[in-house]
């Protein structure tokens, strides 16, 4: 009995190794934070910024790739007024989701959204 | 912190907006020099940065020009802008002179200018008034033909180049004979 409770705690015994080595691979390493933080510029800028002019910018700083996977993402964008079932798990990952979640505004587009039409019971003849 | 709550309309004008800059980010990295107060925000779908790009590349003004085309449904009129080049009147005197400068200008107009998000690309001709870039409006973003466009300018650079030197190579011959037939010449009648 004393044997069975033994291997019992053995096997839920909590994993820190594991759980820190788990952890440490979700956190972004420097470059990918740069990179994360390049496209939210881009993307504030494009989205967010009153400014229009070249002048206003610096060209020199904008990062092609990133100003190209910029583009990708918005090309890949599917439009919030559709209301599609769907439209979240599409644009799931993408910056301005993220943006909009940590805003909290995803919480009042759900107010926006048109009512999905219910469904009809299927009948099977 | 604000949020967005993206349309079809604003998602376009975002979309031509990026096109935008990363057309002019390619200009600036290509050593073109960009106005300051040139405005880089699209206002409206299909507000594409085509014309300056052309005129920035090419070094001269586009001009715009309907062309008349018939099918059998009856004629329709197409936009077309015509590149008034530096050097085309030099351009369009030695492709007559030298029919295989002809073949050069295929190769420039089977570039591909292909618009990977969609969308027909533009393509190029080439008539007596400049060379001819048809379908602009039909190209739904600029900065994937980029590529193209430059290498469009370097080939036109070094076809003209090419040319206007084998014309100067060949009026040098032809100097030369003629000097040579002279003096040939001058130096029978010496004999006789």
């Amino acid at each position: 009995m004393d044997g069975n409770v033994e291997s019992l705690e053995n096997q839920v015994n909590f994993d820190t190794d594991c759980f820190a080595q788990s952890l440490a691979s979700r956190v972004l390493d420097n470059a990918e934070a740069e990179q994360k933080e390049k496209m939210l510029e881009i993307i504030d800028l494009v989205c967010y910024s009153d400014k229009t002019l070249v002048g206003d910018i610096n060209l020199k700083e904008l990062d092609r790739e990133i100003l190209e996977a910029a583009f990708e993402e918005l090309q890949e964008y599917q439009s919030d007024e559709h209301g599609e079932e769907d439209t979240d798990l599409v644009n799931e990952g993408q910056t301005i989701v993220e943006i909009n979640r940590i805003a909290g505004m995803d919480i009042h587009f759900e107010h926006f959204k048109p009512k999905h039409v219910q469904r009809k019971t299927r009948r099977f003849f | 912190m604000k949020g967005l709550w993206l349309t079809v309309d604003s998602l376009c004008n975002y979309l031509q907006t990026l096109d935008n800059l990363i057309t002019l980010k390619r200009l600036d990295e290509e050593g073109y020099k960009l106005p300051s107060d040139f405005t880089f925000v699209a206002s409206t779908w299909g507000d594409h940065l085509m014309e300056f790009a052309l005129a920035t590349i090419f070094e001269c003004t586009p001009v715009e020009r309907s062309l008349t085309r018939k099918t059998s449904n009856g004629s329709y009129e197409t936009p077309e802008l015509v590149l008034p080049l530096d050097g085309y009147e030099d351009w369009w005197r030695l492709r007559d002179k030298y029919p295989e400068a002809k073949e050069l200008e295929e190769d420039m107009s089977s570039l591909e200018f292909d618009c990977i998000y969609g969308g027909s690309g533009i393509s190029i001709r080439f008539d007596q008034d400049g060379m001819i870039v048809e379908d602009v409006s039909d190209t739904t973003y600029c900065h994937p033909i980029m590529d193209d466009l430059f290498t469009l300018k370097r080939m036109w650079i070094e076809s003209l180049n090419f040319w206007r030197g084998k014309e100067l190579q060949d009026g040098s011959n032809e100097r030369r004979m003629e000097n040579c037939d002279s003096e040939a010449a001058h130096e029978v009648s010496q004999c006789a």
